[in-house]
C-alpha cells in the first residue's frame, strides 16, 4: 500500500563551525553554529528578537551572550574530563534552538505542514561516545518527528554509493574524521577520529601572527574569515597578505608562511590515520583502497591538501590516489538525506514503536517506585 | 600653527604638500571643464533638438504607416511564448542555483522512496536502524 501521508526527509550536520541541512523539498542552506541571546532590553531592541543565530548571531555578537554548542564535533561537556550536567543542559537547549532554526528554514517554503511528518538523520563524528550520540537523540527529540543517527564519513561515503574498498577522510572544524569502507558498517576499527582540525589550524595560526607582529589587535573570528578564503599547503609563489589594525589603523601583513605552517598541522595525523587503516586492511584489497581515498569536509578545501596526502601515499604506502568530493560542505548532508529517504518506512515505523514501548517501560517503572516508595 | 621639522621630515612635508597642490588643481581644472561641457552641450542640444524631430517626422510616419506589412504577428507571439519561456528557465535556474536539488513533486518522491533498495543498502540501513535503537533504549 503506498503511503499517503506528508513526509519531509531531512539530512543533518550538526558541525563544530557551521550547521548544514539538505531536505528533499529542494531546500539545502548552512548556518554558521553560533547561538546568540541578546545582553539586556537595548540590545534586545537593537537585534529585534529573542534568538539569534549564524551570521547575524555574529555581526550583533557585541550586544549577545553568543553560544557555540558544539565543540571537537560534540556537544560541549559531554565527555568525562569536562562533564558538568548544568553546562551540558545549557549546551542541549542551545544546540536544540538551532537545529529548530535549521528544521524552521527547512519547511518555511512549504504551505500545507499539517500532518507533516519530518523526518532526520543526524550525522555523528565517526568516533563518538554512546553519551554524545545520544545527547544528539535528545537535541532532535521534539523537534524531528523520527531521527536516526549515523557517523558522518559513512553518511558522506552512503551518499556517494562508496560501500567497499574506499577511505573517506572528513575535514571538519572540531574532528577530522577517517573511516574505511569494506561493505559493512564500519565498526570502531574502521574508524578514527583526530581532533587537530579546522579550530586547530585558527589557533596555530593566531599564535604564530600574535608572535610575528605583537603589536596587531585581531580577534580569532577575523583569523578564522581569512583563513576560509585562504588556506593553502601547496607551493604556491603567491603572497598571501592579512590586513589587520593596528592601534586602529588597518596594516597589511605578509602571513604566507604563518597560514602555511597553520594548516601543515594537521596533515601528519590524517596521514598517519590513512596508514594505520590501509596497513591494517586485508592486503588483498589495499590496493582498492589506496586508489579510493575520498576528502570531504569544509576542511577539504585547503589548496594542496590532496597533493600532500597523495604525494605522502606515494612515498610511504607506494601509491595513492585521493579524490575531492564535489560538494564538500554539503557532502554529509547529502549522504544523510539520501539515507533518509531510502531508509523503508517500516524500519522508521519499527524505531516509534520501540521509542513508544521505551517510554511505556519507563512510565511504568517511574509508577512502580513511586509506589514502593509510599509503601516504605 | 605647527612648524617644520627639520631634514627627512621637511622633505617629506613638502612632497605632500605639493601633491596635495596638484592633487587640487587637477581636480579644480576638471570641475571647470565638466561645467564648462555641460554648459556647452544644454546650448546644443536646446538648438538642434527641434531640427531633427522636424527632419526625422517623414521617416517616422512611413515607418509607423508600413512597418505592418513586414512583420508577423504570428512571429511576434513566437517570440512573446519563447521570451516567457526563457522568463521560467532562468528562475527554475536560479532555484537550483539556490538550493542544488530539483523540487520533486510528492508522487514522485513516494516512487522514489518506493524503489527496490539493493540488498547490502538493506542490510547497511537495518544495521543503523537497530544502533539508534539500541541508544535509544535507556540503560
Amino acid at each position: 500500500m503506498v503511503r499517503t501521508k506528508k513526509v519531509l526527509n531531512i539530512g543533518i550536520d550538526l558541525g563544530t563551525s557551521r550547521s548544514v541541512i539538505a531536505c528533499d523539498n529542494g531546500m539545502r542552506t548552512f548556518v554558521p553554529s553560533y547561538v546568540g541571546y541578546p545582553k539586556d532590553a537595548v540590545s534586545r531592541k537593537m537585534v529585534g528578537k529573542d534568538i539569534v543565530f549564524g551570521d547575524e548571531a555574529i555581526r550583533y555578537r557585541l550586544a549577545l551572550d553568543l553560544y557555540r554548542p558544539f565543540d571537537k564535533g560534540q556537544l560541549k561537556y559531554t565527555d568525562v574530563g569536562d562533564n558538568d550536567p548544568e553546562e551540558n543542559a545549557k549546551a542541549k537547549r542551545v544546540a536544540r534552538e538551532l537545529l529548530k532554526h535549521l528544521v524552521g528554514l527547512a519547511t518555511e517554503e512549504e504551505e500545507d505542514m499539517e500532518g507533516m511528518t519530518i523526518r532526520g538523520v543526524l550525522g555523528a563524528p565517526a568516533l563518538a561516545s554512546k553519551k554524545n550520540k545520544r545527547n544528539l537523540l535528545d537535541v532532535a527529540d521534539g523537534v524531528l518527528d523520527d531521527t536516526m543517527i549515523v557517523s558522518e564519513p559513512f553518511a558522506v561515503a552512503y551518499g556517494l554509493d562508496l560501500f567497499n574498498s574506499a577511505l573517506i577522510i572528513d575535514i571538519g572544524a572540531g574532528t577530522v574524521d577517517l573511516c574505511r569502507m569494506s561493505g559493512t558498517i564500519p565498526t570502531e576499527k574502521d574508524q578514527i577520529t583526530t581532533l587537530n582540525a579546522g579550530d586547530h589550524i585558527d589557533k596555530v595560526f593566531l599564535d604564530l601572527i600574535k608572535e610575528k607582529y605583537e603589536d596587531v589587535d585581531f580577534t580569532v573570528a577575523m583569523i578564522k574569515r581569512f583563513k576560509e578564503e585562504n588556506a593553502f599547503i601547496s607551493k604556491q609563489d603567491e603572497k598571501v597578505f592579512i590586513e589587520l589594525p593596528v592601534r586602529g589603523k588597518p596594516v597589511s601583513y605578509d602571513v604566507t608562511k604563518e597560514l602555511k605552517a597553520a594548516c601543515m598541522t594537521i596533515v601528519p595525523e590524517i596521514v598517519e590515520g590513512v596508514k594505520k587503516l590501509v596497513a591494517s586492511f586485508d592486503p588483498e584489497f589495499q590496493r582498492g583502497l589506496k586508489r579510493n581515498v575520498i576528502l570531504a569536509g569544509g576542511g577539504s578545501q585547503m589548496v594542496g591538501l590532496r597533493k600532500q596526502i597523495e604525494d605522502y601515499m606515494k612515498q610511504e604506502l607506494g601509491y595513492g590516489r585521493v579524490t575531492c568530493v564535489e560538494e564538500p560542505l554539503y557532502a554529509g548532508a547529502n549522504g544523510a538525506l539520501k539515507l533518509c529517504k531510502d531508509m523503508p518506512d517500516e524500519y522508521w515505523d519499527e524505531l516509534k514503536s520501540a521509542n513508544k514501548k521505551d517510554q511505556t517501560r519507563e512510565s511504568h517503572e517511574t509508577v512502580t517506585s513511586i509506589a514502593s516508595k509510599q509503601k516504605v | 600653527m605647527k612648524v617644520l621639522s627639520v631634514g627627512w621630515n621637511t622633505f617629506h612635508e613638502t612632497g605632500k604638500y605639493t601633491c596635495a597642490t596638484v592633487e587640487y588643481a587637477g581636480l579644480l581644472s576638471y570641475s571647470m571643464f565638466k561645467r564648462s561641457g555641460i554648459r556647452v552641450f544644454g546650448g546644443v542640444r536646446k538648438i538642434t533638438s527641434p531640427v531633427a524631430a522636424t527632419v526625422c517626422w517623414p521617416y517616422e510616419f512611413i515607418r509607423d504607416k508600413t512597418g505592418s506589412i513586414f512583420s508577423n504577428r504570428e512571429h511576434g507571439e513566437k517570440i512573446e511564448g519563447l521570451t516567457k519561456q526563457l522568463v521560467e528557465i532562468e528562475k527554475r535556474l536560479a532555484q537550483i542555483e539556490k538550493h542544488g536539488v530539483i523540487r520533486v513533486t510528492e508522487e514522485g518522491a513516494a516512487q522514489m522512496r518506493k524503489r527496490k533498495l539493493r540488498e547490502d543498502k538493506v542490510f547497511v540501513l537495518k544495521g543503523i536502524l537497530e544502533e539508534t535503537k539500541a541508544l535509544k533504549t535507556k540503560e
